[in-house]
């Protein structure tokens, strides 16, 4: 049934008015309801709101016109739509993780390097340069004599200061001189140019000697 | 640990210094991860010990190649040290270069050729340093004294110095 609408002009002092002005006691509860259950919002333009709003009498007379009117009813207020975001804080808690730095503590000791045994290789005495060569045999033949003659040469290793004569050895079968600095004696005192040349005499025996040679 | 052993024209000692043991917190292995281990090597340990040495510009001798970047942070030349398998060249002093960061040189007489490796000519102008290691080459081995650092480390560590 379609409802009565009102002439325009002031709306009547009814309770139950709509937003249009129209009378909602005039309507069918059922038709009411139906339309109430029936209704999807949607955002109408707002040409058509401002149509919707207007008394039903304004509009076309027309079962289209009333049924938006009917809708109208149920509405209410057109109303934008409004989706409030909430915003992001724009300030967060920093943390700062101290990073522990890596540190190594140094540590000077140098008789614990010198307490290392030094070693050197044996050398050939026909790699010796020349000179030196020379001078080795003749040192030889100085301190020995004519027994000079009769002695091999087994083995010489270079740089072998006469001060550490009393930690020398001498290993696997001549191939290394070891030696430690004494204590209390700096290196820097030694004396270089110094060779140790180990001698066989024909009984077999070894002599160790510890020659100055020189540059 | 680390070690630096400062060594006259004899091979002799004339100076030592070497690094504490070092124990990286849980904070800083999780951090650093795969790299703490070259960290330590060369930006804590290396660095420390050249800086802390009294013998500045005398060329250094490295026992591994890992630790050559050392030449980008402190100011000495360094290289790393090795005798090659090949026959000696023609005449002492002589270098044959084979890249940027190698190059063979006769030390001595009669031993085979060094081999060297820098990390560039820039930190290590081979003609300006091969004198000291020819005439250091013509007194003692020069790879010698890189184990009697180890053997002083490892006799530290052990706690059995002093």
């Amino acid at each position: 049934m379609a409802p009565r609408t009102d002439p325009p002009g002031k709306p009547p002092p009814d309770k139950k008015r709509t937003a249009s002005g129209l009378d909602e006691s005039q309507l069918d509860p059922s038709d009411l309801e139906a339309l109430r259950k029936a209704v999807v919002l949607k955002h109408f333009p707002l040409e058509a709101q401002a149509a919707m709003r207007q008394p039903a009498a304004w509009r076309v007379a027309s079962l289209d016109a009333a049924a938006l009117h009917a809708v109208s009813v149920a509405i209410g207020e057109a109303r934008p739509l409004k989706l409030r975001i909430a915003p992001l804080p724009t300030r967060t808690k920093l943390r700062k993780l101290p990073l522990p730095p890596l540190r190594a503590t140094m540590r000077s000791d140098l008789e614990a390097a010198l307490r290392q045994p030094v070693r050197r290789p044996r050398i050939l005495p026909e790699t010796l340069p020349r000179p030196l060569y020379k001078e080795l045999h003749r040192q030889l033949y100085a301190k020995y004599g004519e027994q000079a003659r009769e002695l091999i040469i087994a083995a010489v290793f270079p740089q072998v200061p006469p001060e550490v004569a009393p930690t020398l050895k001498v290993q696997h079968e001549l191939d290394f001189a070891v030696f430690r600095v004494p204590e209390g004696v700096s290196a820097a005192r030694l004396q270089k140019d110094c060779y140790l040349v180990i001698l066989r005499a024909p009984g077999g025996e070894t002599r160790n000697v510890i020659l100055r040679l020189g540059e | 640990m680390g070690g630096l052993l400062t060594v006259n024209e004899l091979g002799l000692p004339t100076e030592f210094i070497y690094s504490e043991p070092l124990t990286p917190t849980k904070l800083q292995l999780s951090l650093y991860g795969t790299t703490l281990g070259r960290y330590v090597m060369v930006d804590v340990v290396g660095k420390g010990l050249l800086e802390a040495s009294q013998a500045r510009g005398v060329p250094v001798v490295l026992a591994q190649p890992e630790l050559l970047p050392l030449a980008t942070r402190v100011k000495r030349p360094l290289c790393h040290l090795s005798l090659s398998a090949q026959r000696p060249l023609s005449e002492v002093g002589q270098i044959r270069q084979n890249s940027e960061e190698e190059f063979v040189a006769q030390l001595s007489e009669v031993q085979s050729p060094y081999h060297f490796r820098i990390f560039d000519r820039a930190s290590f102008p081979p003609e300006q340093h091969l004198p000291v290691f020819i005439e250091c080459a013509a007194r003692f081995d020069l790879l010698e004294p890189l184990g009697r650092v180890t053997r002083t480390l490892e006799m530290i560590r052990s706690g059995a110095a002093h």
